[in-house]
């Protein structure tokens, strides 16, 4: 797989072309109110990278998130997936077709427990028909194999301990932990991760870190939002910069951050934030 | 007063055929609010349509009973998919305001007079039960428990309707623990979750409500079955809060939990009543009740046992979410 | 008291060429209440002039009336005020008819005449219940205006019910907009207003309607203070989740409207002033002076409390913890404090709807019950928790439920189900309801 960071090829203007690129993002606008959100003319996501979108707080970031995973209807554009459109889309199908979202909010199913978080994720399963759920014969081996497959993560995100207690008594990390190892239950191209890092520990940051490099090593797409600027320019390829709705930036971590524009939308919105010591 | 009536009147209501309805409809509401999580207020409705499914073909145009049987449970499922077409895309909060207005709308069109020839109006339906007297293996004198008499017919409804309501409770616990039921529980954990790990949340939704709409249903039949009369005036919005006092009373996301919370229930409810009953009591030989007129009389303290119910189902929601036997720690009911 | 029965029916439409009945509950005015008696039905039998707007009455003495029933039945003739007096047992139904053949020449009935009525003591059982009933003969002018002829009256009505249901809905939005909760109790803040005032009106010191109205008021704005005191605000601090407060507010509910029914009462009781007032004509509309105060009245109090809301510090500070309460408390508001003021003045509120519908249909223990629903269907097609979307979400309700009865006037008692249904339909087409916004996910 492609790991090569170094020589990434792409042009360092906001909108520019990608070969091979997995999601084709066209004229997407959403507006609340006359409050235009979102307003993105034209952005691909490259195949096989860690790409981070950073942006002040209220650029459009989450919004963009929702519109392209199918919670949220944009009022105008659309966006290709592998080569395939994905307007109009429902949400659970944008997730079937291989492009799975976590939430800036975790989103621990807090009263089952955290075996049953990941088996939940896993994709055709045949007990989860009505008809079929009543007969346990017919689901039970494939269960066993979900279950399998569900301890082998958990092994892998340091879950494994736990693995019958109640997600609800998980702390912050850990939460985000069991939301990114669930979202590979089912098997996705590629991850898209809103703000990973909020409210973790920082003992729990590195692994989690290390945990976003694997999934690119395995050859997922990772797409992700976040503030923290030192794990942005520790594992992200490409960044996307979004103010005010629009993208207006693209780049490795340093073109970005010696980009006035970026400089100006992050002291304009009075965002104190550290562009690290290159900017 | 008379303790071993009272007593074993209490418990005869909280087995009896009355009581395997509201287990039913109970049941079926938990499959809605306990596993999936959706707010239905308008559980009476599903139970008028199957009671007016049964009793109107019957009584009316004289099908043969199986029939109407079939008709309960596809006009609970026509309904489940109109409410769910309807509300399931709506906020929680809308769906129970919906639901409530929907079932409203049911009783108040059973209730009309513009339709007394298809439904009797307020004075509901008769005649439907011939069928099942027919099927009645009981002799009609029935039997004795301690000091509640049961007569045949009564004994026929109490035991068909154990056995149907194990059946139905069986059904309900393979579905639960089936992979089906896994993604019913995500939904009600967080709907958003379910979606974006590619389950179909509305379609779950509209099953979850079809079934549970169809077992509330049955229970609609039952009431009616053992009350040998269909009126509207049960089916009125009372009935849903008292489901959801029984589902939490016996425990939210269990299929124990409407068995146990009716019992309780219904217990509770006809000891304080009868109790109450006779403590107002006067007889010519006796023109002194037990209680003083100026607190409690004959006029007015069957309203004691629905203050209980209220204040009940507040009062548990608060102190007891859990139910009465369940552990706090793995309550499916949340107060966060 | 007779013209109002035969007013109200003629307004919604039940006869349509001269001959209307109406069945109604016991009203309190000087010239019933000699007639109420335990188990007593009054009927009356007036014929309608024509040629007068339909205002005079005229009584016809000597009709032969018929009561009958399961539990007994009797005969009676009207006297010379129209009036006659029976005596029955007082459970179950009963049929009640006069025979046509009784009337005086001169006296017509025409085909479509319904000279029967049913009485039903069942509802509202309690000692001392009488009911009354009235035959109306004869032409109306009024009626022959036609469909359209009862448009503007109806719209009268609709806008008295809307104000009454917006006066009541806003408490109920404001609440939903800074806690979030659905209040199913608000139904028993109402009834409380208007129980406290007829106690005040008739059992005890017996003030009139306008002196005891403001304790009745206060009650309710009490009640809806103590509620937040002792019950919300400790399940708050316990962060219960909306869902399980919404299930404790229907428990209180039911409950304390049983202790209402225990010590009130299932009777629907009126209060001893405005009743049976001739009405102001205005043109095609006739008001009584009672619904012109219960309208104005509400009009005043629902733009006052508008310009409350939007002008005053206060007013402002419950819509910024309503738009978002973290914010305004970060900006210095004290949320507790202003939550505590908006019990009050929602519960008050609710207590002015609860003497106005008091006034307008009379006190029973499930009153506010009765009209709950209606609030629920105005505050979310207004969009859940906003205030003047309840305003609106009020007025589209009460109109639908009374434009409901003109324009099918055969099914009247099924009026709710006009406003149900509005209700159902504006959520498809626009699910956050009139003035609401969409809810953002993640």
């Amino acid at each position: 797989m492609s790991t090569d960071t170094s020589a990434v090829p792409f042009e360092s203007v906001p909108g520019s072309q990608k070969p091979d690129a997995i999601l084709v993002v066209d004229n997407v606008t959403r507006s609340f109110g006359g409050l235009t959100a979102v307003n993105v003319a034209h952005l691909e996501i490259p195949r096989h990278r860690i790409t981070a979108l950073i942006g002040p707080n209220g650029a459009g970031k989450t919004t963009l998130f929702n519109l392209l995973t199918g919670f949220d209807e944009p009022d105008t554009g659309e966006w290709k997936f592998n080569g395939l459109s994905l307007g109009g889309v429902a949400a659970h199908k944008v997730a079937r077709r291989g492009m799975v979202r976590t939430f800036q909010l975790t989103k621990a199913l807090s009263r089952m427990t955290i075996i049953d978080n990941m088996r939940l994720g896993a994709r055709n399963q045949r007990g989860e028909s009505v008809w079929r759920g009543i007969i346990r014969p017919i689901w039970a081996s494939q269960e066993q194999d979900i279950t399998q497959k569900a301890e082998d993560l958990l092994e892998r995100f340091n879950l494994a301990h736990m693995r019958d207690e109640l997600a609800g008594s998980l702390s912050g990390g850990q939460r985000k932990l069991l939301e990114m190892a669930r979202a590979l239950m089912v098997e996705p191209e590629m991850v898209m991760l809103d703000e990973p890092m909020a409210g973790v520990n920082p003992a729990l940051k590195q692994s989690l870190l290390q945990h976003i490099k694997v999934l690119r090593d395995e050859g997922r797409t990772v797409l992700f939002v976040e503030h923290d600027m030192d794990m942005v320019r520790e594992i992200s390829d490409w960044i996307i910069v979004m103010a005010q709705g629009e993208v207006i930036a693209e780049g490795t971590f340093d073109d970005v951050g010696s980009n006035s524009k970026v400089v100006d939308a992050y002291l304009g919105s009075h965002h104190d934030v550290d562009l690290g010591d290159h900017a | 007063m008379n303790w071993g009536l009272i007593l074993s009147n209490s418990f005869y209501t909280a087995i009896s055929a009355n009581a395997i309805a509201y287990m039913l409809v109970a049941t079926g509401l938990n499959v809605h609010f306990g596993y999936t999580g959706l707010l239905n207020f308008g559980q009476a409705g599903f139970a008028a349509i199957g009671a007016y499914s049964l009793s109107i073909p019957i009584s009316r145009f004289n099908w043969p009973w199986p029939f109407a049987v079939l008709l309960v449970i596809v006009s609970a499922v026509a309904l489940a998919l109109l409410l769910g077409f309807t509300t399931l895309r709506l906020r929680a909060d809308y769906l129970a305001i919906v639901t409530i207005a929907v079932a409203e709308i049911i009783r108040l069109s059973l209730n009309s007079v513009r339709f007394t020839w298809l439904t009797g109006g307020n004075d509901g339906l008769q005649g439907f039960t011939s069928f099942m007297e027919k099927l009645n293996p009981f002799p009609q004198q029935g039997i004795w428990l301690w000091k509640q008499k049961i007569d045949g017919y009564r004994l026929w409804l109490l035991v068909s309707g154990w056995v149907l309501l194990m059946v139905v409770a069986t059904l309900v616990y393979l579905l639960m623990r089936s992979p089906w039921g896994r993604v019913l529980r995500s939904i009600r954990e967080d709907e958003d979750a379910a979606r974006s790990l590619g389950k179909n949340v509305f379609a779950y939704k509209l099953q979850s409500l079809m079934i549970g709409g169809a077992i509330g249903a049955i229970g609609g039949v039952w009431l009616v079955l053992d009350k040998q009369s269909s009126q509207p005036g049960d089916f009125a919005t009372t009935f849903t809060f008292f489901s959801y006092t029984i589902i939490i009373l016996g425990g939210v996301a269990r299929v124990k939990g409407p068995v146990i919370g009716t019992m309780i229930f219904l217990f509770v409810i006809q000891f304080v009543d009868i109790s109450l009953q006779q403590a107002t009591k006067t007889t010519p030989s006796d023109p002194t009740p037990l209680l003083p007129t100026w607190l409690i009389d004959q006029n007015n303290y069957a309203q004691l046992r629905f203050m209980v119910a209220g204040f009940a189902l507040a009062a548990l929601v608060v102190f007891r979410p859990q139910g009465i036997f369940g552990d706090k720690r793995e309550q499916a009911f949340d107060v966060h | 008291m007779k013209i109002d029965i035969a007013k109200s029916a003629l307004r919604k439409g039940t006869g349509v060429l001269g001959i209307f009945l109406a069945v109604s509950f016991a009203l309190w005015s000087p010239s019933a209440q000699a007639a109420q008696e335990d188990g007593t039905i009054t009927v009356s039998v007036v014929e309608r002039a024509s040629g007068d707007n339909g205002q005079a009455k005229n009584p016809v003495a000597g009709v032969k009336i018929r009561v009958q029933g399961a539990a007994g039945s009797a005969d009676g003739v009207t006297d010379a005020k129209g009036l006659a007096v029976l005596n029955v047992p007082q459970t179950g139904k009963y049929d009640v008819s006069f025979d046509v053949a009784s009337l005086p020449k001169g006296v017509a009935v025409s085909s479509d005449t319904k000279t029967t009525a049913s009485i039903d003591f069942s509802v509202g059982v309690s000692v001392g219940t009488g009911k009354s009933l009235s035959f109306f003969v004869g032409s109306d002018t009024r009626a022959t205006r036609g469909r359209w002829g009862l448009l503007p009256q109806t719209l009268v009505n609709g806008i008295k019910l809307s104000l009454i249901l917006a006066i009541c809905s806003i408490g109920l939005a404001l609440i939903y907009g800074t806690t979030g909760l659905t209040n199913f109790a608000h139904s028993e803040i109402i009834t409380m207003a208007a129980m406290v005032t007829f106690w005040f009106n008739q059992n005890g010191p017996r003030w009139p309607l306008l002196l005891a109205a403001p304790f009745g008021v206060a009650a309710s704005a009490l009640m809806g203070s103590a509620f937040e005191l002792r019950v919300w605000r400790p399940l708050r601090r316990r962060s219960t989740s909306l869902t399980s407060m919404m299930i404790v507010s229907i428990g209180m509910a039911i409950g304390t409207r049983y202790v209402y029914l225990f010590f009130f009462g299932g009777r629907n009781r009126r209060f001893v002033q405005y009743v049976g007032d001739p009405e102001i004509d205005f043109g095609p509309v006739g008001i009584t002076p009672r619904d012109l105060g219960i309208m104005i009245i509400s009009a005043i109090v629902v733009v006052g409390f508008s310009i409350f809301l939007l002008r005053t510090r206060f007013g402002k500070a419950i819509r910024a913890v309503s738009d978002n309460s973290d914010l305004a408390s970060a900006t210095g508001i004290n949320t507790d404090r202003i939550i505590l003021l908006v019990w009050a003045l929602g519960g008050g509120l609710a207590g002015i709807g609860g003497v106005m519908l008091g006034a307008a249909t009379g006190v029973q223990w499930d009153m506010g019950n009765v009209i709950l629903l209606l609030l629920f269907a105005a505050f979310t097609v207004g969009g859940l928790g906003n205030p003047f979307g309840a305003l609106a979400g009020s007025f589209v309700i009460g109109m639908f439920t009374e434009l409901w009865t003109w324009v099918f006037p055969n099914v009247v008692e099924l009026k709710t189900l006009g406003a149900l249904i509005a209700l159902v339909v504006i959520l498809l087409v626009r699910p956050q309801g009139l003035l609401g916004q969409k809810e953002r996910v993640g």
